[in-house]
């Protein structure tokens, strides 16, 4: 299993990954010719569920790449971290936007009145909050931006980067994901705290 | 699940008790068309074509002289076929009790269901014989019903048992007073399409305030839910 390459590994998990989109998709597709034929009696509730549900696993599987990498000596997953975390990101999108559209109908007094009274929801918004801040920081140019900003707080930091050159290393990926490794943590916190 | 023979007992203050065939039950009455509203506790409803007695002529049929005021009906395990009642990771304490008020028993609105859509009532929907209060909760309308006790006492009914901060003994639709987990205000009608929910304002009393808001005539409804 180890022996999977960083780029064969990430067109594995492209295909994994998006493959929940597209079953969903297809009971889209089978409830746009039969109402309830695809998602059942209450298509809207299915809909949301179902995204919910996979924001949850997608999100567990970006968290549990760390331990494993290190267990199993496998780099190629840590390099691939992102793409789990960008994925798990997306699907949260869409079922905050189920929620947002189909529940809420995009009334500021009914979103209000639920982050007030529902605690799942207070939690829920809070993680995506989260979640969408670890996502637009984690493009490659903000990624280098912060390394930099950081090299000038330890200079000899700095001449360990230059010496390892502009690839990606093993000890930079490490690096990154202690970086962000309590953000996660907060966010899968308060998203467990949730229904799916 | 076996609704054939069905045997329902009678029991507490009534004037005949005792074990009855369900067919001797209903003997000569005929089942009426209701159409009415169902609107779940969880916020999604459903206009449903029911088939039913009303419980009324139910009650004064087998000439039992009601003198309490209140009426309990149970529903409880027949079978072990009958599974996911008593599994391990059910929270409920079966047989499943649900409770009215003589006066709610003896309304006009409230029918014991036989038939749905035309056709007899199919077991998911609690043959051979369900309640229907249509301006209550869909949990207070118990199914199956095996067991029918007239006491004095009001019963704890089994939502009521499992959390009584969320479900009371009432259970009156009301878009006024929200459960504690989600809003009561709206509901999901059914059946809904994917990109709408059909969601719309909830009535009090389900719509049928006019007809059963005397019966709780100054009573707190925040207070009795």
């Amino acid at each position: 299993m180890a022996a999977l390459s960083a780029r064969r590994l990430k067109v594995l998990l492209w295909v994994g990954l998006s493959a929940p989109l597209l079953w969903l998709l297809v009971l889209i597709g089978k409830e746009l010719q039969q109402t309830n034929s695809g998602l059942g009696a209450e298509p809207s509730e299915a809909l949301l569920h179902y995204l919910g549900e996979w924001s949850l696993i997608v999100l567990l599987a970006a968290l549990a790449v760390s331990p494993l990498r290190r267990r199993l000596h496998w780099p190629a997953l840590g390099q691939n971290r992102r793409l789990i975390g960008l994925f798990a990101f997306f699907y949260v999108t869409l079922h905050v936007l189920t929620y947002l559209g189909l529940y809420v109908q995009f009334q500021m007094t009914e979103l209000l009145d639920d982050f007030v009274h529902r605690p799942y929801i207070t939690a829920g918004i809070a993680a995506f909050v989260a979640l969408f801040l670890m996502a637009m920081t984690s493009t490659q140019w903000l990624a280098q931006t912060a390394e930099a900003e950081l090299a000038t707080i330890a200079p000899t930091h700095v001449h360990s980067r230059s010496v390892s050159s502009h690839t990606s290393t093993l000890v930079e990926q490490r690096q990154l994901a202690g970086r962000s490794n309590l953000p996660v943590g907060a966010a899968v916190v308060i998203g467990r705290a949730r229904p799916v | 699940l076996t609704t054939d023979p069905w045997t329902v007992s009678v029991s507490g203050e009534a004037k005949k008790t005792g074990d009855f065939a369900f067919e001797d039950v209903i003997k000569g009455l005929t089942p009426e068309e209701r159409i009415y509203r169902f609107r779940c506790v969880e916020a999604w409803s459903m206009v449903v074509p029911w088939m039913g007695i009303p419980l009324k002529r139910i009650l004064e049929h087998s000439s039992r002289r009601v003198t309490p005021s209140m009426w309990c009906s149970r529903r409880c395990i027949r079978l072990k076929k009958w599974s996911g009642q008593r599994s391990f990771f059910s929270s409920i304490d079966w047989p499943y009790v649900e409770g009215l008020r003589m006066d709610e028993a003896y309304h006009p609105l409230s029918i014991m269901v036989t038939g749905l859509y035309g056709k007899e009532l199919p077991n998911q929907n609690g043959a051979p014989w369900r309640l229907m209060v249509p301006w209550k909760y869909g949990f207070k309308s118990i199914k199956s019903i095996v067991s029918i006790h007239f006491s004095k006492r009001q019963p704890v009914n089994t939502w009521q048992a499992l959390a009584a901060h969320e479900y009371g003994f009432y259970a009156n639709v009301n878009p006024a007073v929200d459960h504690p987990r989600w809003s009561q205000a709206s509901e999901r009608r059914l059946p809904s399409s994917i990109f709408d929910p059909n969601r719309r304002p909830t009535l009090p009393f389900n719509g049928y305030a006019e007809e059963v808001a005397d019966l709780y005539r100054g009573m707190d409804l925040r207070k009795f839910y």
